[in-house]
């Protein structure tokens, strides 16, 4: 990520152009950055959507669609993203990179659409077009409603919410039913109007491109953003330690999904957070960890079992799905394995798999678009200037008290339980 | 090895076929630190009956994926720890047809593949281990059975199909996974892990002549005769029934459609049919057609609708699912879609419009390292190359694309599976 640089467009709208001419593509996203708050987290999951069924010179999906298969296929879409309690919303775009195709030109074209699409949608009036709007607010609505399709993900979403109630971090990233349902087009549209004007803009490129190439096609695409106030954004790692919460929900599922919380404390700017990272590793976050090595392969209780980091919150999560009955055998088990990081039960063979897992996984991030963009944005988002290189050299010094010190820091929040009804 | 350039692609393919009749494909990759072997076996969940040891073998279904999850003991231990022990990502899965076993490394990768080569080709598997495996698997087929998309698209097959295997689950059912034993798994392992039936991708920043050694070094240096299968009678051009519903935990209504279609040749000449398959996909709905803006436009269909052509043996199918309130709907106004456009003039400009897009999709799949290895697997089994879809999509014309959606999108070969919210109460 040497290759990385980061300029300033206008009033705290930034590029970061990260150059690179290994891909057959590039990809460039644009992102609002807003405090995620449940007055408008709906609000700002919903007009991007919106943007990207018209503009002024595409005003519907099928003279778009025409303009991107002209592009080679190139894809743009409407993108809600939450990190910490960090709302990103905007559009992404994927398209082919200029040395491969018989025509030049395309990322000009692309940051032109973009620019289109972000300031110049279909209106009427002071709102969107209205059957724009009322057909993307029922689909925000049917999509918040089909979180409970995937059992995995509703779970441990279930769990976010109960642990952090009290916090930003409990709003969901596209914002609740009863906020979207409440929705007037007008007030929407008063909204955007307001968060392209007050929002800290991020602009991420990934390609083959120069810097200077893409802040021009960028500024112009950008030419009529109107900049006000900026309202900050940021996550707060506070929080009151209390009696770990056990929450319980019944629905029509063969298999029970268990999903624990933990507080870490730590963050990606921490010092210390490349401890909590090996440890992660060790404890459920690699095919050598203590959970697959114990709750799966020993016990036989699970399919999947793992823990995963949130660096901007400093939360750790574990997913299980297991069997009824087995509840009680799956939780303590996993308790249990805690214990054993904290004691510093840790085999050397546990310790250099978990290094060599963060390694790999962490010199494989600049062999993938994606992985670079969103490496590049949490850095800007979490504060800090640590890159997964550094990130690798810092892993490799570490030893195993590192890793029973970070166990230590963690303190467990919540115990939910998918299960069954009775029938 | 046999090199084949693509300067169109900015891409290098080396070929070669052992002794032992392993196929072996190696794409370098300039500048990556990651690196992928792929080590894959033509046999998948449909090849449940074979003959071996002079009689014709049933096993039950889901056995591939079981041995899938045996495969990695050895003697020694478990190669999944071994590879990991290496800081590699290794990973396996079974499909309809294929099962695949792989990793990602960015470090001792010749000790990888070495590792890699050596446990797929060894059958090591104990009863105890075996009965082990039963609960892991059995969670595996729970948390499949919680989700609503693996079983609108199983549902789906269900009833398009009257014989084909592909009407069974790649994983099976907990009762039918329930009388594997250690003897199984050999013999499935005996019938289909032979060099000849299988090929290895590699990609990344390499000599290929040096992995051409390694799997020389490490596999046997004679072929030994793979199983034939059986896949039950000649299917017919009719699906079993055209509807099934079901209630699950659901937010709305998802829905898979299916249209049934004959077998693809094989070769380049299939390449061709599924590129003009998927081609056609994209005239008849795809994302910049006409009817798929007026369907999202009136709400009959919604962000998640997708679908395209796909080729297993002995059978093809055009699928496309999503939500949708009313699914027979989505279904009548794609046949009235296809009848319009085969009745009506050629759009000769959405025609080379819609060729330059997928040509460029095709183009940026390129840039996937586990991508490219499964396509390439897969052309491999199907004895053409990924990298000529180039050239294909040149040679492809508008009268292709019109027989292909006047064969394909008919009531009579379409299958709807829907599944809609628990309305409360009794379930089925």
């Amino acid at each position: 990520m040497e290759n990385a640089i980061r300029s300033r467009l206008l009033p705290d709208v930034f590029l970061t152009a990260i150059k690179t001419d290994k891909f057959k593509s590039g990809a460039i996203t644009l992102n609002l950055l807003r405090p995620l708050r449940d007055e408008e987290a709906a609000m700002n999951a919903l007009f991007p959507v919106i943007l990207r069924r018209g503009t002024a010179e595409h005003p519907d999906l099928i003279s778009i669609a025409a303009e991107l298969d002209e592009l080679y296929g190139a894809s743009i879409g409407a993108v809600v993203r939450k990190r910490g309690e960090v709302q990103v919303v905007g559009l992404s775009v994927e398209f082919n990179d200029d040395r491969f195709l018989p025509e030049d030109g395309l990322l000009e074209k692309i940051c032109a659409l973009m620019g289109e699409m972000l300031l110049r949608p279909v209106t009427d009036g002071d709102k969107f077009d209205e059957e724009y709007f009322e057909s993307e607010k029922k689909n925000l609505i049917d999509l918040i409603n089909a979180k409970v399709n995937d059992k995995i993900s509703y779970a441990q979403s279930r769990l976010i919410e109960s642990m952090c109630a009290d916090e930003a971090y409990g709003i969901d990233k596209t914002g609740s039913r009863q906020q979207a349902e409440i929705i007037t087009n007008e007030e929407l549209y008063r909204h955007y109007r307001k968060v392209l004007e007050t929002s800290q803009i991020e602009i991420i490129y990934v390609g083959s491109a120069d810097s200077d190439r893409v802040e021009n096609a960028m500024l112009n695409a950008l030419k009529e953003l109107p900049r006000g106030e900026m309202i900050p954004t940021g996550t707060s790692t506070e929080y009151i330690a209390s009696e770990p919460k056990y929450v319980e929900d019944a629905m029509d599922v063969t298999q029970g999904k268990l999903s624990i919380g933990f507080r870490t404390g730590v963050t990606a700017a921490d010092e210390d957070y490349p401890d909590m990272v090996l440890f992660n590793a060790v404890f459920g976050g690699s095919l050598n960890s203590k959970l697959f090595m114990n709750v799966r392969e020993k016990l036989s209780l699970c399919y999947y079992a793992s823990s995963g980091l949130e660096k901007f919150k400093g939360l750790m999560i574990v997913n299980s799905g297991v069997e009824f009955e087995n509840y009680q055998i799956a939780k303590d088990e996993i308790f249990a394995q805690l214990e054993a990081c904290k004691n510093g039960d840790i085999t050397d063979e546990e310790l250099e798999g978990a290094r060599k897992y963060m390694l790999n996984a962490l010199r494989c991030q600049d062999d993938s678009l994606a992985a670079q963009e969103e490496s590049a944005l949490s850095r800007i988002i979490g504060g800090y200037d640590r890159t997964a290189a550094e990130l690798a050299q810092q892993l490799e010094k570490l030893t195993a008290e590192n890793v029973v010190r970070a166990a230590n820091k963690v303190r467990l929040d919540t115990v939910y339980f998918l299960k069954g009804v009775e029938k | 090895m046999t090199r084949i350039d693509y300067p169109r692609l900015g891409e290098t393919v080396y070929t070669d076929t052992l002794e032992n009749g392993l196929k072996l494909v190696v794409i370098p990759k300039k500048g990556f630190a990651r690196a992928d072997a792929f080590f894959a076996t033509n046999y998948g969940s449909i090849d449940t009956k074979f003959f071996l040891d002079g009689k014709w073998q049933t096993s039950p279904a889901g056995v591939a994926h079981y041995l899938e999850h045996k495969m990695f003991d050895m003697p020694s231990g478990n190669a999944l720890q071994t590879l990991s022990s290496y800081g590699a990502s290794p990973n396996a899965f079974t499909s309809y047809e294929m099962t695949a076993y792989y990793f990602t490394a960015t470090e001792y990768f010749d000790e990888c593949l070495r590792e890699l080569l050596t446990f797929v080709s060894t059958g090591y598997f104990t009863e105890e281990s075996v009965e082990k495996e039963r609960g892991i698997i059995s969670q595996e087929i729970r948390m499949y059975e919680d989700n609503p998309n693996s079983q609108v698209g199983e549902r789906l097959f269900e009833i398009m199909y009257h014989n084909h295997p592909v009407r069974v689950s790649i994983a099976g059912t907990v009762e039918s996974i329930s009388d594997i034993t250690a003897e199984t798994l050999y013999s499935c392992h005996r019938a289909f892990y032979d060099p000849s039936n299988m090929c290895l991708i590699v990609c990344g920043d390499f000599d290929p002549e040096h992995i051409k050694e390694i799997a020389k070094e490490v596999l046997p240096d004679n072929a030994a005769t793979v199983s034939d299968r059986d896949y039950g009678e000649a299917e017919p051009d009719s699906v079993v029934s055209h509807y099934c519903c079901r209630e699950m935990e659901v937010g709305a209504t998802i829905f898979e459609l299916g249209f049934k279609l004959p077998e693809t040749t094989g070769g380049r000449e299939g390449y061709k049919t599924e590129l003009v398959g998927e081609l056609a996909f994209q005239v008849l709905c795809g994302g910049s057609s006409r009817l798929f803006a007026k369907m999202y436009s009136e709400g009959l269909i919604n962000g998640t609708f997708s679908g395209g052509y796909e080729t297993i043996k002995h059978t093809s199918m055009i699928v496309a699912g999503g939500e949708s309130e009313q699914p027979e709907k989505v279904r009548d106004e794609l046949i009235a879609e296809a009848e319009r456009i085969i009745a009506g003039d050629v759009d000769m400009d959405l025609f080379r419009r819609l060729k330059k897009a997928s040509y460029g999709r095709h183009l940026s799949e390129l840039d996937s390292f586990s991508g490219i290895c499964y396509g390439m697997a897969s052309s491999v089994f199907d004895n053409c190359n990924l990298f000529d879809f180039a050239e294909i999509y040149d040679e492809i014309t508008w009268e292709d694309v019109r027989e292909f959606l006047k064969l394909a999108i008919t009531y009579e070969r379409s299958a709807l599976s829907v599944i809609n919210p628990l309305k409360g109460g009794d379930e089925e």
